[in-house]
């Protein structure tokens, strides 16, 4: 079950940052939600195989060809909507020491 | 509300053009703006598209040609669907500023079909989310009582339609988010069965279970839609062939499968009695009402909000501000790279967040095997439980929701109960099955009530003929 410090520690790994005041919003919803998921333990899952969904056979691969890329024009429409970009490339903060 | 055909049927007999259209339904948005239907409204680009379908219309003798069967017809479209040049902004911060560098299928589809693309609808913020209140931009008002939700996610698609500013619009659905605002809103919309519509271009949320749609005033409306938009798209790996389409029926000898699941504890009086008088003159015109169970079908909602936040949180990453997403103030001064990840991915809303938190949980070390895995393996039995349901009936009936709409603020605090009003919609994007939602009599108090038909794989031409009895009859 999630606690408070869970809270912090699942912040980090989700690079988002949560407020006090938002942690102490979310800690009775979740644990709501969370104690709602494990009713699934009550499900007789023996029978089941697993994941795997879909149509079997129905979606095809795709032939077995170059893309036809522009891999420049390419590269710099993309990075060019990026929210930083500098000379083609994602600007990010400077994490090495200079 | 405005229909397709009477649009053609206006236009193709000279009573109006496709522009003089436009502007009376791009009127209808502005002194609908309240409703909060639209996040952009597209007008110019619009303008031009109604001008050159009016010329189109000229060249080709006043008729509507055949590869054009939405020529001139406003159409609104989700904001979490790309179009080049446009705003998408999944009604969040983190794109408020982001500009479609391509096209979706679905939207690319209804172009060629000679659309006219009016603008972007509000939805919960990435789609996450049943009410339409988990906007960035404000919540979107119910037409039918502003006082209510409109449903969600595509909260926008189906206000437009309603309030009569398009006759058709698409959305998205991952958990009932074309269904639950169609039948809270009183309108026509179909999941189309997973595969069936390219999903290229639309921004992901749980990619094992979003869908792209159609939504409109009227079953034969939603069709026309349909056909433009279904088929096989190389861009999406997931995307099906080939078409099985189901023999079609008459309502006489259609076998409909009521699992008393979804009629259970919890569904309001008023819904069931709408539901029940809608199936009762199916029944009339001949189907045969087979009682039936869907045992594993109550782990739904549990089921759905471990694997669609897990695969949220994973989908989501990627708006960190460096490839994607927008950047904060605090983010520029930020002293490390995590810092500055943390300070841009501040702008998700709460709902997101609560959502990306919980699918961070179910994946970690640990405990993965106990809620991802397991949720996996209560995924096949539901659809097992379909699967063995359609070898005895043809559709399967049920309210599209436990409630009609409820006021705006009052499951805020409850996300859970939130959540809960998803039952009945969340089984077929588990199972992969299209479903329609058709609206039925309204409820005693006046709102609308939706019924839902669900088919097996490759059913979508059964639920639209099914619908059109439906509609006739109402």
């Amino acid at each position: 079950m999630i606690d408070s410090e869970g809270i912090k520690k699942l912040a980090k790994l989700s690079r988002i940052r949560v407020s006090p005041e938002e942690a102490a919003e979310f800690l009775p919803q979740l644990a709501a939600v969370i104690g709602h998921v494990h009713s699934l333990e009550k499900a007789d899952a023996s029978a089941s195989p697993g994941a795997g969904y879909g149509l079997q056979g129905a979606t095809p691969l795709r032939g077995d060809e170059p893309a036809v890329l522009t891999p420049v024009e390419a590269t710099s429409e993309i990075v060019s909507l990026s929210p930083g970009h500098m000379n083609g490339y994602f600007e990010v903060p400077q994490v090495v020491p200079q | 509300m405005i229909t397709l055909s009477s649009i053609h049927e206006s236009v193709v007999g000279g009573a109006a053009s496709f522009e003089s259209t436009l502007e009376k339904q791009l009127g209808t948005i502005t002194s609908g703006a309240r409703i909060n239907a639209f996040i952009s409204v597209t007008a110019d680009r619009a303008r031009e598209s109604a001008r050159r379908a009016d010329l189109e219309l000229a060249q080709s003798g006043g008729r509507i040609p055949a590869s054009k069967p939405l020529l001139g017809i406003p159409v609104a479209i989700k904001d979490n669907l790309q179009w080049a040049g446009s705003r998408t902004t999944c009604a969040s911060k983190m794109l408020q500023e982001y500009v479609s560098p391509f096209t979706a299928t679905a939207v690319m589809r209804l172009e060629a079909a000679g659309a006219v693309i009016v603008g972007k609808t509000n939805l919960d913020e990435f789609a996450m989310g049943g009410s339409g209140e988990h906007s960035a931009f404000g919540p979107t008002l119910n037409p039918a009582d502003e006082s209510r939700v409109a449903g969600g996610s595509s909260s926008g698609s189906a206000a437009a339609v309603a309030a009569g500013m398009v006759p058709v619009a698409l959305g998205s659905d991952t958990g009932g988010s074309i269904r639950l605002p169609a039948s809270f809103c009183g309108i026509v919309g179909l999941k189309p069965g997973y595969g069936r519509v390219s999903r290229f271009g639309l921004v992901a949320f749980a990619s094992s279970l979003d869908q792209v749609g159609p939504m409109g005033a009227t079953v034969s409306d939603v069709e026309k839609v349909y056909r433009v938009i279904e088929g096989h798209d190389p861009l999406d790996s997931t995307s099906i062939a080939v078409r099985a389409p189901i023999e079609h029926k008459g309502p006489a000898g259609l076998r409909v499968g009521i699992p008393a699941e979804f009629f259970a504890e919890g569904l309001d009086p008023g819904v069931r009695a709408s539901v029940e008088r809608a199936l009762a003159r199916l029944k009339e015109q001949g189907a045969v009402l087979v009682p039936i169970s869907l045992p594993n079908v109550h782990h739904s909602v549990a089921c759905y909000y471990v694997i669609a936040v897990a695969e949220a949180s994973s989908n989501l990453s990627r708006f960190d501000g460096v490839r994607f997403g927008s950047r904060t103030d605090a983010a520029r001064s930020a002293s490390s790279l995590e810092e500055f990840y943390c300070e841009n991915r501040s702008l998700f809303g709460r709902e997101v967040k609560r959502r990306i938190l919980l699918g961070t949980f179910v994946l970690s070390s640990g405990y993965h095997d106990a809620y991802y895995g397991r949720a996996c393996q209560v995924r096949e039995l539901i659809r097992q439980d379909f699967s063995s349901a359609f070898s005895k009936v043809d559709l399967i009936a049920s309210p599209v929701a436990p409630a009609p709409a409820f006021k705006i603020g009052e499951h805020s605090q409850s996300p859970l109960q939130m959540y809960l009003n998803d039952l009945y919609t969340i089984p077929a994007n588990l199972a992969g099955l299209p479903a329609l939602s058709v609206p039925v009599e309204p409820h005693s108090s006046g709102l609308p009530v939706g019924l839902q038909l669900m088919a097996a794989s490759g059913g979508e031409d059964l639920l639209l003929a099914v619908g059109r009895t439906l509609e006739v009859t109402r």
